[in-house]
């Protein structure tokens, strides 16, 4: 019988057909060809930049890009007092990804670390979070960014801090449902009964059961904080427009848009790149760690 | 249901309480309007202890809030310190600019969204699904005053088809509603392809073909309409976020709304206006995901049974 043969021989190794979206692989090759471009710039900008992004050529303003005008020392062109557009571009790549990673970096860990608690525990202190949770995400993040930003005064380390205050919750709720789902699953017992200590149970057993989703979330909201912060600086809500950033270019451009397209095309176009970068690498992890929602 | 209907208007009831608390209280940590109002001239400390009584900020702050939402409620939200005029009829001359700049929006992400979920949902993997979720992810990655400026630099500035910007017409709502519909379709689209895709696999779906129900009905009659519960929660829940869209394309457009009222507020340090608009758009956002939340326990019974 077949059953008898499979069984005496070496069993074939069975591969599990998942069919994946069509380019699954290439997703994440270009997500992270993007990312990798805007931490490239931004780690290596003086290298790069062919010129000091503050260096204004008053003789030199709104000049189209090189190919539109041969000869032209401004490979994209100049803004409207002169600013090389590529060396700003590159320069800006600093901010995004600064407010991009920190405010993720601080949401994620507060809102992991509670997460983890009030899934574990449970009781009284799980019904204070999940109802502050609840609070923090039915207000509107644009009218909070308002009241902090009238309150305290623009700036880097407000818009971080505005981001971080408004998206702890998000993760709080993931990894306390992620938490919830294994804390009664055999193995959790079992650590519990040879007398594991809970700080090592939630580290070494809880955690890594989390790590996955909040990965997914915290690449997408990097993205989206990308965004965020842009359109904040934009608005004028958000870091210093002395600083060379791409939300900042974007608001300085408007007044040339009939003139200059490439003032207003080439920032913008930066964002979107980076931001499309996360977001690819963020669609591939979680297509990767959940192929049936694919 | 009275219960379930009451349980989550109190839960409204209580982050509105505890967002104007956050507000009131914030703009008052900004400084004291008295010395504001001196405009860096250096007043007296008579002068202004006079100011203060007269603005009623030398009370307890749980007074003057107390103060507040009594004013509040009979409609009454301050005087505007730049203006001089009363902050409700400010509010309510800009607010008509920003429903149709939010509503239009909407109207156009519901329209483009649900086609095209649909079809990307029933055909999975196939390049039109492919072309969509790809379509989906650049409208994710577009900052929404970027697409605003690009479509005003091709449709306005090169083609003259429409206004580039300001308020008046039916015109001038075409670009900043498509804008923002594109915007809130890219989320959209993809959730209406998953949350479809989810119910063609049920049961019910085969025994709806097996029925001999043409293939469009059983998408439409069968798979969307089960498909609409997650979809419903989640257009609610974004209306925080179209609200943020709102606010930045107003700015882009110089569109007389609330947004732009709310930023000028803050360049002028005008906190009555700040503090109004604030008040207003949050009891917005809170009233419409009540209602959201009340009309899940209307189309999903479930839920009003286990709450």
């Amino acid at each position: 019988m077949t059953a008898t043969q499979a069984v005496s021989g070496p069993l074939p190794r069975i591969r599990v057909l998942r069919r994946r979206p069509i380019g699954f692989r290439l997703t994440l090759i270009v997500g992270l060809g993007f990312v990798a471009l805007a931490a490239l710039s931004a780690l290596a900008a003086p290298l790069l930049a062919p010129h000091p992004p503050e260096a204004a050529d008053l003789g030199a303003r709104l000049l189209p890009p090189a190919w539109l005008r041969p000869g032209a020392a401004y490979p994209l062109g100049t803004d409207a007092i002169g600013r090389d557009l590529l060396s700003r571009i590159i320069y800006g790549a600093r901010i995004s990804l600064e407010v991009g990673v920190l405010s993720v970096a601080a949401s994620g860990i507060a809102g992991t670390c509670l997460g983890l608690l009030a899934g574990y525990y449970g009781g009284w202190w799980d019904e204070l979070a999940m109802r502050a949770a609840d609070l923090q995400l039915s207000f509107p993040f644009i009218l909070f960014a308002i009241v902090v930003i009238a309150v305290l005064g623009p700036g880097l380390s407000r818009i971080v801090l505005v981001l971080a205050v408004t998206q702890w919750a998000s993760y709080a709720r993931l990894v306390r449902s992620e938490t919830l789902a294994v804390r009664e699953t055999d193995y959790i017992q079992a650590a519990r009964a040879i007398g594991l200590a809970d700080r090592r149970i939630i580290w070494r057993h809880v955690l890594p059961n989390a790590l996955g989703a909040v990965s997914v979330l915290a690449t997408l909201s990097v993205a989206n904080n990308i965004l965020l912060e842009a359109a904040l600086t934009f608005l004028g809500l958000g870091v210093d427009p002395s600083i060379p950033s791409w939300g900042g270019m974007l608001a300085d451009s408007r007044n040339y848009i009939q003139t200059a397209w490439w003032d207003s095309t080439f920032p913008g176009l930066a964002i979107m790149l980076t931001v499309m970068g996360f977001n690819l690498v963020g669609d591939w992890l979680r297509d990767w760690l959940t192929p049936d929602m694919a | 249901m009275i219960r379930f209907i009451a349980a989550r208007a109190g839960g409204a009831l209580a982050v509105l309480a505890a967002i104007t608390l956050f507000v009131a209280f914030g703009i008052r940590l900004t400084g004291d309007p008295a010395v504001v109002l001196f405009q860096g001239a250096a007043p007296s400390t008579e002068d202004i202890k006079r100011i203060q009584h007269a603005l009623g900020t030398d009370r307890p702050f749980l007074v003057q809030y107390g103060a507040f939402v009594a004013d509040a409620l009979h409609g009454d939200l301050g005087t505007s310190f730049r203006s001089g005029q009363p902050v409700t009829g400010m509010i309510v001359e800009r607010a008509g600019p920003t429903l149709a700049l939010g509503l239009g929006g909407m109207f156009v992400a519901l329209a483009a969204a649900f086609p095209l979920g649909a079809y990307a949902a029933t055909h999975r993997n196939a390049l039109a699904d492919f072309l969509i979720r790809v379509g989906s992810l650049l409208g994710l990655s577009f900052p929404n005053f970027w697409l605003a400026i690009m479509l005003i630099l091709i449709v306005a500035v090169r083609l003259r088809w429409l206004p580039p910007s300001g308020y008046g017409g039916p015109g001038s709502l075409v670009l900043p509603c498509v804008t923002l519909g594109i915007i809130l379709a890219s989320t959209l689209v993809r959730l209406v392809r998953a949350s479809l895709l989810d119910t063609l696999g049920q049961p019910y779906m085969r025994t709806a073909r097996a029925k001999g129900l043409r293939e469009g009905r059983v998408v439409v009659r069968h798979g969307l309409r089960n498909a609409l519960l997650p979809i419903v929660t989640f257009v609610g829940l974004q209306f925080g976020a179209l609200l943020g869209g709102v606010i930045v394309l107003e700015n882009v457009f110089a569109w007389p709304g609330l947004g732009q009222l709310a930023l000028q507020a803050v360049t002028y340090r005008d906190y009555p206006v700040v503090q109004g608009v604030v008040v207003v758009l949050a009891l917005g956002v809170v009233l419409v995901n009540l209602l959201v939340d009340l009309s899940y326990g209307l189309l999903n019974p479930r839920v009003r049974v286990s709450s």
